[in-house]
């Protein structure tokens, strides 16, 4: 069990792009967990940066939209050189993940077993109303991906994960959009950080759902891991 | 020599001065110049260009011309996407550091805010 020093110990970054409606709840329920917060409007049009404000929390607004990876990046930064946090988690803005499990994906890194612990729902738990579509679109990415990134994992493009300060220090996300995933796991494989998976639950809520990756993005994630490929 | 002749050797000085920039290298100069040289001299004798173009062995002129074409576009397609990945690279920079300089830390409650999201709290 953590006690609430070692939870303040931890940043939990959120990225948010138009989650006005939803990212107070995500982050009262976070902060209720007594975790340490840094959300990232990535210059959303709606009013999630005055929301997001109003919070006890660390409140960062991109100026123009740049991208979910770029987000994380700016969280990632912002964590080493401003705050004092030891364990670095991503957690999603919209909802589909629950903030008990934050404890369970800091774990090995407490324990020092790993250095990055990635978040999974095709390991154990069964995600509550996964599309079947989606279903099998997640595995065909993760098999690509796990051809190209030569990295074992079951659910690449999860963004639920845990990073040591050590291990973020060795992480720079240069793709500002979804294709951070895969980056992520090239950089793993790259410098040699140790890794586990851990089971995570997703509720794919009807929000969650609508927000989520449609299949064109999809695509570009696919186009983006072979173009990367060529360029090396 | 032919009417659209004259408006073409006439033009193309222009259209090499409008691409010089100031900020050009001399490489770059000189290659437009020379650009618009080898234009004039092959509208004036387009015999020409058939004739290098035979000696390279690979036709017509046209031909010849059409893969120097592509040739260039592609060039210049390069190095745009280059300098457009660049661009993106130095926009993500500044907006990240805006960002990070401006962050509200958990105490400073923006309690006022008419959610007009524009407001920063220093």
């Amino acid at each position: 069990m953590m006690n609430g020093q070692d939870k303040k110990r931890v940043l939990v970054i959120i990225p948010a792009f138009n989650e006005g409606k939803i990212i107070e709840d995500v982050i009262s329920d976070v902060i209720s967990n007594g975790y340490s917060v840094a959300v990232i409007d990535d210059g959303s049009k709606d009013d999630t940066f005055g929301k997001i404000s109003k919070k006890s929390i660390f409140a960062l607004r991109h100026i123009v939209n740049l991208g979910q990876g770029a987000a994380l990046q700016t969280g990632f930064e912002f964590g080493l050189k401003k705050t004092s946090c030891d364990y670095f988690v991503t957690f999603d803005a919209d909802g589909q993940h629950k903030a008990e499990d934050i404890e369970s994906i800091v774990e090995p890194i407490l324990k020092n077993q790993a250095d990055v612990v990635l978040g999974s729902r095709f390991l154990g738990v069964d995600p509550e109303n996964i599309p079947r579509s989606r279903r099998l679109f997640l595995k065909i990415a993760t098999l690509l991906t796990r051809l190209v990134s030569r990295i074992e994992v079951t659910d690449t493009h999860n963004g639920f994960r845990a990073f040591s300060r050590h291990a973020l220090n060795q992480i720079e996300l240069l793709h500002n959009d979804m294709s951070h995933a895969s980056e992520i796991l090239s950089i793993i494989h790259e410098k040699r950080l140790r890794f586990v998976e851990v089971p995570v639950k997703i509720i794919y809520s009807e929000y969650s759902l609508e927000k989520g990756q449609p299949i064109l993005n999809g695509i570009n994630i696919l186009w983006d891991i072979f173009f990367d490929e060529v360029k090396k | 020599m032919t009417f659209a002749q004259i408006v073409f050797i006439l033009i193309l000085p222009f259209i090499g001065r409008f691409l010089i920039k100031k900020e050009n290298k001399l490489i770059s100069r000189v290659f437009i110049v020379l650009l618009v040289i080898i234009g004039i001299i092959s509208i004036i004798q387009p015999s020409l260009t058939s004739f290098i173009a035979q000696k390279v062995g690979i036709g017509r002129g046209t031909d010849l011309v059409l893969y120097m074409y592509i040739f260039a576009s592609l060039l210049i397609f390069g190095s745009m996407r280059n300098k457009i990945v660049d661009l993106n690279r130095t926009l993500t920079k500044i907006t990240r550091e805006i960002a990070i300089m401006n962050a509200k830390s958990p105490d400073q409650l923006n309690i006022d805010d008419n959610s007009d999201n524009q407001g920063y709290r220093n």
